[in-house]
């Protein structure tokens, strides 16, 4: 029930304030867009037309990436900030607990950067469509649609999406909604139950933050090039891999998305993985994070200290 | 007794370490690869708020006043000692609790600034399960009482210090909680800011019988706000007393002798009974004072034996006066001798 309350209350905070900072937002949001879509057009250019499948794969890959990115950053530095000017102490004290408030500001942030990254992959999308349209006529609406549909499909069954006209080869999505949804909320919880770990250690240690943020670069470097060629690589690695929760979630979302694998992502050994990283990554996430809270009340650096 | 009391610390203790890698060590300023430190902010305090009270936590920066705070919200757990508000104990009960004290941190960035004090409140209201009419009536209310309701809908980073303050007090008393913390309140804010936010915490207790704790290191917000005046100093509690009876201890004890001239110091204070004696040369004229002790037969006699000394000395003897205490002298003195007995002890 709180957790809905807070919810409630982030959402309206992130509104007014998007709303009210209109202008930053946007200049935020076209300057991503510029910047996403110059770096993707020189790199689908340098490799020639036809390529528009690997580009996506890469894109998605960064999104993913930086979708963890900026999870690991909200509880590592981001939490680190709201200790030293306060608010972590006034979160702290709203009955509430800290948990169920970060809960909250990780699913705002969540659809907020879910938003964010469709409007930017259909602006690229658009433009990857038009440079590649001699070789093959396709819908510029294509990847938006199927980007809206697969990020929002937990709400809203798409209609479409099944019937989107082909493009086979040049980047089409494939936005099946039961396993975009199924992996999209595994994916969370994977992430956040990361999160609160880090997050817990951040309490206490406020050095962690350093180390996290290698550890935000590496997920983004992990998430951008993952691919079920990990399976060829050493045992020792691939395991390593596998503990970093990124590792399958990207893994399944572009065999989903982009190879069309359907419901046969299911029975794939990521799937599996990816439903152990939930599984442990969750409950020591807030095992961790609840055992540092109250170690961090003895040493009283829920404050600046 | 205990019962009636708002809020209650027994015995309550709090000891910090901190770890230091490659940093100088504070008193011998030297590079070490590792130190430890160790801070008894808190040392054995026991002491209660009774409702419609405003208790003082006076002392200097690094008292151990904002431990004291936090400790009764529920941030910082004591090593040791109880801490007790309306009849829960924080650490068993800490989420009921937060829901009885409304609570006013050091700085300014407790209020969100990139929205409206209205919002702001309602950001907060939410957040502690107040909602709906009750949100906004209550926040219109206790932005018409702090005096803010013509910036209700300014973005908070354009208001003053002062406003902000007062905005957090808002904040704080959202949920109309029967307890409330202020940490330096009115600490870095001018004289009109400070006075309308004294003024305000001041009707607020009286009108609704709120129990109020106000920590600052001014001694003169402490004497024009405090019912009740606790003196920390180095984590203990030095003196916790009425504010009229705490200006008395010490009041009854120094004296000021007017006369025609300064006589010789040293026979004086070999007087037993005498504490310190000292010249005076202020616009009442010239003179000495003296300061005796606390014992009123002693006292009497010491008082005798000096003026009978004046009187060998042939200085003429204009006045004796009880000599008008403020809060900063009985504060200076208290802390002084509480050091020195910390030090021979
Ligand atoms: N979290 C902490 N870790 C280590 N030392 C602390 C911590 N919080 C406070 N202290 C120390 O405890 C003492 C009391 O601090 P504080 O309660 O903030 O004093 P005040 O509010 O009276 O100025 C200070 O010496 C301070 O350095
Ligand atoms: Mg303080």
């Amino acid at each position: 029930m709180g957790f809905f309350l807070v919810l409630k209350a982030e959402v309206k905070r992130t509104m007014i304030i998007s709303r009210r900072y209109w202008f930053a937002t946007l200049t935020a949001l076209f300057v991503a867009c510029i910047m996403f879509t110059v770096f993707f057009y020189g790199f689908f250019s340098g490799i020639g037309t036809g390529m528009a499948g690997l580009a996506i794969d890469k894109a998605l890959g960064l999104i993913i990436g930086i979708f963890a990115f900026s999870m690991v950053g909200m509880f590592s530095t981001g939490l680190a900030g709201m200790a030293r000017s306060g608010e972590l102490e006034q979160v702290y004290m709203s009955p509430h607990g800290l948990i169920t408030n970060f809960m909250a500001r990780s699913t705002v942030s969540t659809i907020l950067s879910i938003v964010t990254w469709t409007v930017i992959l259909s602006f690229m999308s658009a433009s990857l469509q038009r440079a590649s349209s001699n070789e093959s006529p396709s819908n510029p609406q294509t990847v938006q649609a199927a980007t809206v549909d697969g990020a929002t499909n937990t709400t809203t069954p798409p209609a479409n999406a099944s019937t989107l006209p082909s493009t086979a080869g040049t980047g089409k999505l494939h936005a099946d909604p039961l396993p975009v949804s199924v992996l999209f909320l595994l994916t969370y919880f994977s992430m956040t139950g990361f999160g609160f770990m880090i997050g817990g250690l951040v309490l206490v240690f406020k050095q962690v933050g350093q180390i996290a943020v290698l550890l935000r670069f590496a997920m983004m470097a992990i998430a951008w090039t993952a691919s079920d060629a990990l399976y060829n690589h050493h045992i020792i690695l691939q395991a390593l891999a596998h503990t970093i929760p990124v590792t399958d979630a990207a893994i399944c979302l572009k065999l989903v998305l982009l190879k069309g694998i359907g419901n046969d992502v299911f029975t794939h050994p990521s799937f599996f993985y990816l439903i152990l990283n939930v599984a442990v990554w969750t409950p020591i996430g807030l095992a961790i994070f609840k055992a540092m809270e109250n170690w961090a009340r003895g040493k009283g650096t829920l404050g600046a200290f | 007794m205990s019962s009636a009391a708002a809020v209650e610390l027994c015995d309550a203790d709090k000891i910090f370490h901190t770890h230091h890698f490659f940093q100088k060590h504070e008193e011998t300023q030297k590079r070490r690869i590792y130190y430890k430190k160790t801070v008894h902010a808190v040392n054995h305090v026991t002491f209660d708020i009774r409702p419609g009270e405003i208790l003082g936590l006076l002392g200097r920066n690094g008292a151990g006043k904002t431990t004291m705070v936090k400790m009764i919200s529920g941030l910082v757990k004591p090593n040791s000692g109880k801490v007790i508000v309306d009849g829960l104990d924080v650490e068993t009960k800490r989420l009921k609790v937060l829901r009885k004290i409304g609570v006013v941190l050091e700085g300014t960035r407790t209020v969100i600034w990139p929205l409206t004090p209205m919002e702001n409140l309602s950001y907060f209201g939410n957040l502690r399960d107040v909602k709906g009419k009750i949100l906004k009536e209550r926040s219109k209310e206790l932005l018409d009482f702090i005096g803010l309701t013509d910036k209700m809908n300014v973005e908070v980073r354009k208001l003053s210090r002062g406003q902000k303050q007062r905005l957090a007090i808002c904040i704080a008393l959202i949920t109309d909680p029967p307890v409330l913390l202020l940490d330096e309140p009115t600490t870095g804010l001018d004289v009109q800011s400070s006075r309308a936010i004294k003024d305000k915490v001041i009707e607020m207790t009286r009108q609704r019988g709120k129990c109020v704790l106000v920590t600052t290191h001014d001694m003169n917000t402490a004497q024009e706000l405090c019912d009740r005046i606790a003196i920390v100093h180095e984590g203990k509690l030095a003196a916790c007393k009425r504010t009229e009876d705490l200006l008395e201890v010490f009041s009854d004890q120094t004296y000021h002798l007017r006369l025609d001239r300064v006589p010789d110091l040293a026979p004086l204070t070999a007087i037993p009974g005498v504490l310190s004696a000292a010249a005076l040369n202020d616009d009442e004229g010239i003179g000495i004072s003296v300061q005796l002790v606390a014992d009123e037969a002693q006292r009497s006699s010491a008082l005798y034996a000096v003026v009978a000394s004046l009187e060998r000395a042939g200085v003429v003897l204009r006045a004796i006066n009880h000599a008008q205490q403020n809060l900063e002298d009985v504060f200076l003195r208290i802390t002084n001798t509480d050091t020195k007995s910390g030090k021979s002890s």
